[in-house]
This record gives C-alpha cells, sequence and structure tokens, in this order.
C-alpha cells in the first residue's frame, strides 16, 4: 500500500497531479478517507452492499471534478459532501434520517480526517475480543460482514428482537471498555 | 401510545442507520429527542461508536474498493480531468488527432486495434501463451483476439482485462481462449478448464460479453460473478448483477442473480439456488501463521508462524497463549501429533523433524531429512514411525519416506516416483498418492510399505484435493471433472459424488463422526457438506484472491482448523490459520 501523506503540503501535491490526470496519485490521496466514507454511507443509505457501490460513485464523482476543489478546501470535508449527495439517493425508501439522527450523524462525522476516531478504533479492536460468544458473532456478522439483523436472527435461531436487545447490550460493554482503555492510554 | 422512554430511545439508537424503525417508532423517537439533551448526547455518542466500528470493518475492504475504482477511472468512458485553462487549446489538437486516426485506420483495418485487445495487468506463478511454444508472458502484455493463455500450477494466477475495463482474474490451472470478435457481437472468452473471477462493465447494447465452458454458454451484460469449468460440471456463482446460463446439452437457461449460483453438467435439474446459507464464525484468527494442527484435548491448536521457527500452542476459547516452543533455526513448515497425542512432530526449512514431547516440550528425537522442502507428515497408528513427504524447491511433486522414530532412520522409501497429491487416514495405517504422470491412485501399507490397491483417478487427470474418512472406509478427491468424488479407498469404486462450488479445493477434511465433509476452496470459502444429503450446510468466506483450505475438526467435531492463502503465498501477512465453530444444526435448505 502506498504511503498516506502525512502532511497538507503532501496531500496538496499529490492532488495536483490527480487533476493532471494521475490515477495512481488519486488513489493514493483517497484511500486513507475510504473508511470513513464507507462508515458515512452505510449510516445514511442503511445498506452494507450499497455503501460500497456509493463510495464507489463518490470516487468517480471527484475524479471527474478536481477542477473544482480549490488548493484551500479540505478534500475530507469535499468527498463526505460527495458522499452524502451519492448516499441520500442511494438509500432505500424505508430508511429516514429524522433531523435529530441527522444531526447526531453529522457530529460524529465532524471531522472527517482519517485519525478522528483512530483511539476508538484501536481501543474497540481489543474490546471486540472481550465480547461473549453471542455478542461477538452478531457485532462481527452485522458490523464486518454486512449481515442484517434479521440474516442473524434466522442464522443464530433467535428473534429478531432478542439481536437488537444483545447488539444494543454489546454496544454499551463495548462504549464502556473503550472509555476504560483510553482513560488508561491518556493516564499514562 | 405512550410517549417514548429514553430507553426506547437508547434501543433504537443501537440499531440506528442499519435498521428501520417504523414510522410510529421513529416518531416517538423523534419527540423524546426533542426534549432529552441526554438523549441527544447519547445519539451521537452512538453515532460515534458505528462509525468507529465501521471504519474499523471497512479498513479490510478498504484495499478491494481502492482497486474497483483504479479499474474504473481506468476505463477510457472515464474523461480526464484537465486544468481549464488547457480545455480550449486542446480543441485542435483533438480535431488534428481525429484527422490523423482516420488515416490510420484505412492502414489498419487488417491488424485488431488496441481495443480488441486483451492486456495481462499481472500475474504470479508461471503463465504461458499456449501454442506459441508456451512462451512465457510478461506484466502489460497484450493478447490479441485468439489468444489460448493457461496459468499452471496450484500458486498460479493471472490478472487480464479489456479496453473497456472488464476484469477477469484467472485462478490456479485454467485456461482460456479470448475468442475473436467482431463488430457485430461483443466480447467472447472460452473457459476450457479451471477457474475465474469476473468483473464486467456494463456492455452495450445487443452486444453483451458471452462466455463459455465444455458444459454452458453465459451472456453477460454488465456484473461480477465467479465461473469454474471442469470436465464434468460448470459452477456460476453472481455477486453482482445476472448471468443468463444455457445449457449446450439441451439449451435450457437459467437467469442466475445476486447471490445466486448454479451447477450445470449435461444431465440433471437446472435451477438457481440462493447462496445464502448458515455461516461458519471464526471463533479464533492467527494472522502470519501457515501449518496447524489440533493437540489431542481438541480444545487447543499448536500453529507454525510464517516467518520462524517456533512453534506456539492457544487455547482456543479464549485465546490464551499456553506454550511456545524454539524448535527450529529456520521457518518451522509443517506440524502434527502422534494419534495417542503425546509427540509433536515439527519440520523446518532447516531440513530436520523434530519429535516433542507434548506434555513437557522435551526434545526426544531429531531426524535429518535431507530435503528443506518438506510438504507433510504423519504417524503411523503406534506412532513409532513418520512418514516425511519432500521433494524440491518449486516442484509441487514430493516423495515419501517413512522413517523409523527409535532408529531415527528411514524404515524403507520404495514410492520413489514423484507424487502430486496424497493423503494419510487418521488411523496412520495407509497413504493415498496420486501420480499424475502415471495417472494412477496408489494406496500404500505404512507398516511395510507393500502397495496394497491402485487405480485411474475418479476425477480427471489432475487431482487437487483427497482426504481420508477418519474410519478408513472412503477418500475423497477433487479434480479437474468439478464433481467431489467419495470413493472406497481399495479399488476406488464410486460411493458419492456432488457437485463441487466455489472453485477447486485446496484441502478437505472429514468429521471425525464422518457426518460431515469440510472443503476449502479457490474463491475463498470453506463449506459444510452433509456426507449422506450431499447438501451444504455452511460456509464462510476470506477476501479475494484466496485460497482456503479445511485442514482438521477437532476430537468432538465443534470446531474446524481451515487455512487461508493469499497469492503471492510467499509473504508472511499473506497466511492466516482460523478456528470456526461448526453449527449443531440440521443442514439448512434454501
Amino acid at each position: 500500500m502506498p504511503a498516506y501523506p502525512d502532511n497538507d503540503d503532501a496531500e496538496r501535491t499529490l492532488l495536483a497531479r490527480a487533476k493532471a490526470g494521475e490515477i495512481a496519485a488519486f488513489e493514493t490521496v483517497l484511500r486513507p478517507h475510504l473508511p470513513m466514507l464507507l462508515a458515512y454511507a452505510r449510516a445514511i443509505c442503511g445498506d452494507f452492499h450499497r455503501a460500497q457501490d456509493v463510495v464507489q460513485e463518490t470516487a468517480l464523482v471527484a475524479y471527474r471534478n478536481l477542477d473544482h476543489l480549490f488548493p484551500e478546501a479540505d478534500f475530507a470535508s469535499w468527498l463526505k459532501a460527495i458522499a452524502r449527495r451519492q448516499a441520500l439517493a442511494a438509500r432505500r425508501q424505508d430508511v429516514r434520517l429524522s433531523a435529530w439522527t441527522d444531526e447526531a450523524l453529522e457530529a460524529a462525522y465532524a471531522d472527517p480526517t482519517p485519525g478522528a476516531v483512530a483511539p476508538e478504533r484501536e481501543a474497540l479492536a481489543g474490546c471486540l475480543e472481550k465480547l461473549d460468544e453471542q455478542a461477538g458473532r452478531i457485532v462481527r456478522g452485522h458490523y464486518f460482514d454486512g449481515a442484517k439483523l434479521s440474516a442473524l436472527a434466522e442464522s443464530l435461531r433467535l428473534n429478531l428482537n432478542t439481536v437488537k436487545t444483545v447488539l444494543h447490550r454489546a454496544r454499551l460493554s463495548l462504549q464502556e471498555c473503550v472509555e476504560r482503555r483510553l482513560r488508561t492510554e491518556r493516564a499514562g | 401510545m405512550n410517549a417514548a422512554t429514553c430507553q426506547d430511545v437508547e434501543l433504537l439508537l443501537a440499531t440506528v442507520g442499519h435498521e428501520s424503525p417504523d414510522g410510529e417508532e421513529q416518531r416517538r423517537a423523534d419527540e423524546h429527542l426533542a426534549e432529552c439533551p441526554a438523549c441527544r448526547r447519547r445519539a451521537e455518542s452512538f453515532y460515534r461508536q458505528d462509525r468507529a466500528l465501521a471504519e474499523l470493518a471497512a479498513v479490510r475492504l478498504a484495499e478491494s474498493l481502492a482497486e474497483r475504482i483504479v479499474r474504473q477511472l481506468q476505463s477510457p468512458a472515464v474523461r480526464k480531468p484537465t486544468m481549464p485553462w488547457k480545455r480550449y487549446g486542446a480543441v485542435w489538437v483533438v480535431a488534428a488527432c481525429l484527422l490523423l486516426a482516420v488515416s490510420l485506420v484505412a492502414l489498419r483495418r487488417s491488424t485488431p486495434g488496441e481495443a480488441d485487445m486483451v492486456r495481462l495487468e499481472r500475474f504470479l506463478g508461471e503463465v504461458v501463451q499456449v501454442g506459441a511454444d508456451d512462451a512465457p508472458l510478461a506484466s502489460g502484455a497484450l493478447l490479441p483476439p485468439g489468444t489460448t493463455l493457461q496459468t499452471i500450477g496450484d500458486e498460479s494466477l493471472a490478472v487480464l482485462s479489456f479496453a473497456d475495463g472488464t476484469r477477469l482474474e484467472l485462478g490456479a490451472d485454467t485456461k482460456v481462449v479470448l475468442a475473436e470478435t467482431d463488430a457485430a457481437t461483443g466480447k467472447r472468452v472460452v473457459l476450457e478448464e479451471g477457474y475465474l473471477s469476473a468483473d464486467v462493465v456494463k456492455q452495450p447494447n445487443g452486444r453483451p460479453m458471452l462466455l463459455a465452458t465444455p458444459h454452458a454458454e453465459l451472456v453477460v451484460l454488465g456484473t461480477r460473478f465467479q465461473l469454474a469449468g471442469g470436465s464434468a460440471v460448470t459452477y456460476v456463482e453472481t455477486d453482482e448483477g445476472l448471468v443468463q446460463v444455457t445449457r449446450k446439452s439441451d439449451g435450457r437457461s437459467v437467469a442466475v442473480g445476486r447471490g445466486f449460483e448454479t451447477s450445470v453438467s449435461d444431465r440433471g435439474e437446472l435451477s438457481a439456488t440462493s447462496v445464502l446459507t448458515e455461516w461458519l464464525f471464526p471463533r479464533a484468527n492467527y494472522m502470519s501463521f501457515g501449518s496447524a494442527c489440533f493437540l489431542s484435548d481438541g480444545r487447543s491448536i499448536v500453529a507454525a508462524p510464517f516467518h520462524a521457527g517456533d512453534v506456539r500452542a492457544w487455547q482456543v476459547a479464549d485465546k490464551q497463549p499456553l506454550w511456545s516452543l524454539s524448535a527450529h533455526r529456520k521457518r518451522t513448515v509443517a506440524v502434527t501429533v502422534s494419534p495417542d497425542g503425546r509427540t509433536l512432530a515439527t519440520a523446518s526449512l532447516d531440513g530436520t523433524v523434530k519429535l516433542w514431547d507434548v506434555a513437557t516440550r522435551k526434545l526426544r528425537t531429531e531426524l535429518e531429512i535431507g530435503s528443506p522442502w518438506i510438504a507433510d507428515l504423519a504417524f503411523s497408528a503406534g506412532g513409532t514411525a513418520l512418514a516425511v513427504m519432500a521433494g524440491e524447491e518449486g516442484d509441487e511433486h514430493r516423495k515419501v519416506t517413512v522413517w523409523d522414530v527409535a532408529k531415527r532412520a528411514p524404515r524403507f522409501a520404495p514410492w520413489q516416483t514423484p507424487v502430486q497429491r496424497w493423503a494419510f487416514d487418521a488411523a496412520g495405517a495407509r497413504l493415498a498418492t496420486y501420480d499424475r504422470i502415471a495417472k494412477r491412485v496408489r494406496l500404500w501399507n505404512l507398516a511395510d510399505g507393500a502397495l496394497v490397491g491402485e487405480y485411474r483417478s475418479p476425477v480427471g487427470n489432475n487431482v487437487f484435493s483427497m482426504a481420508f474418512a477418519h474410519d478408513g472406509l472412503s477418500l475423497a478427491f477433487d479434480g479437474s471433472s468439478g464433481l467431489v468424488t467419495i470413493c472406497d479407498p481399495a479399488g476406488g469404486r464410486v460411493l458419492r459424488q456432488f457437485e463441487r462450488r466455489g472453485g477447486r479445493i485446496f484441502g478437505m477434511t472429514f468429521s471425525h463422526d464422518g457426518r460431515t465433509l469440510a472443503t476449502g476452496h479457490q474463491d475463498g470459502t470453506v463449506r459444510l457438506w452433509d456426507v449422506d444429503t450431499l447438501r451444504q450446510t455452511a460456509a464462510t468466506r476470506g477476501p479475494a484472491s484466496t485460497h482456503a483450505g479445511a485442514l482438521a475438526f477437532s476430537s468432538d467435531d465443534q470446531l474446524l482448523l481451515t487455512r487461508e492463502v493469499r497469492l503471492p503465498p510467499h509473504v508472511s501477512r499473506n497466511t492466516a490459520v482460523h478456528v470456526c465453530d461448526v453449527p449443531a444444526t440440521t443442514p439448512f435448505n434454501p
């Protein structure tokens, strides 16, 4: 994997090369943002697989419109804005974003840079191992494999509400674990 | 209906963005959130956690997604961005180029244009152009229509790309013909044998891409799918879009949409079935480990890391390390445990095999094998002899030597004919081998080296994998026919047979109760099959371009050990060993 530009100057240089048509430069500057874009797209359109299509389309739109990215603009925010439009267009009819959940979503992505939730991600990687078997299956199946909760319920021979409850408890448990780990790191 | 409580809203937030609440639920939640700042803060924290979880999961996807994006951007249909001041100046240049191009077309009419060529983007292992003296090829080579291409060897792979961005990834031992096309027809590819996965961009109306195998013809407008062509069966699984599959023998057709698969042979029912199945969940993953086996308790494993000579053991349930053993100076390539569970054998690139006491990890015996390329080990029933399969670097053929453990010397080595595949039976009494040159399956008695059976391969000229059942009464084969075949080991009489899915098998194993066969495939899937009904009961899937192998069931058949190898295989991070829970359910019947 090519090294990510670790400063704004490097990113600007890559973007300039991408604007000149260098696809490899565009891929290098885009790649670190892909996890955020995938997570964001999934949160809006409500579908694991559709989110990948959304991000692919976002990349294409971004590449075609690099001329419109001014040097002083923030590339991550620009990508996120494109992804939002694509994801809203792609979301299932039955997935709604209320004003309050939309506000909470945007607050979580207020900083769209790749490192914004890196500490939580690192802590989560360890905390996931601490979940009990059933909770671990549900969390991994839902987030890592993109399985719908209804499909997980069927495969685990559980009621859907039970799966949601297990997921809820697992997420609370993960929150506590992450907070403990982050506190320990800050104290250390 | 009562107003939502904080608890109601929190339960909703736990699944927000992935599961849709009904209208009434959403309305109640919105009313509550409007009045409850605490719940609004909880909503932010749930979304932030959701972001962290989803990003953690997406890291795995990002690489393949980036590759797809690059391919799409490389398509001629995608206009490159240009600086504004260049756009007008380019108009005159384009006009001049058009004039030049028209002139060139007249001169080049008799030769294929670059748009008709297929590029060999990259490859691993050996890839040849058949008919051109089997000349090896280089990355970036342009292949004209009419080219026949073949990948050779277990670790071979070739990625082909068309001018419109359509991409084919050819698996191991795969032969394709890039057929001639004209203005009226779309792209045509013939899969003579082997496996490919395809990512086909949307094709022009009236010019779909056509693929053919010995048994079927496929019409593709724009989709992602996998195709395996054996001498007896064609297998198709669609990841995106739709593939129309027509059986050559009778012209019957079936449409295979996203999430569906079909197997086509000359006879029998033709239908598309859902690939939905019960999922195997890896409960433990050991990255950068190559060889592994269960210890006799069935709840712990011992594994050799890819890059080192040590050997490590873990408790599977909680991944607690049990012990570590500095076994060899160089990389440990194979591990196995004796039938009584007391002795661990480790083989290394340093050319030695060492036998250890499992309980104390003390070294008992060291054998100088004389070759660093040791592929496999197996104890005899009583543990007094050790069969060692070894060969030359880069040669998939091996020779067997049976060593007397007490004397530290070869007991006998009568079988110097190289073998391509082999299987030891669980009781440690017999060895089955496949000689690809002679095209013979042979059964040997490990105690005295006697040949006790010989017959033709039941699965075609190429045998990909073999495995004994634990009772020794059946031997399973996978090969170029595409039919997984279970035979009587002594005489080769076919007992059961079913159509393989997911590409060729890189490792398979029977459960101890004989009811389940686990198979690891070229497409990265590991599948469980009920031996009685021959139906798939569960599956798991690894990343793209992964070969999977099913290694062993635990002694109680509740756990399955599998191996995953991404190409190229000689990189530490590209190998992993997994332990999966085996579902304790009746077969899933879609």
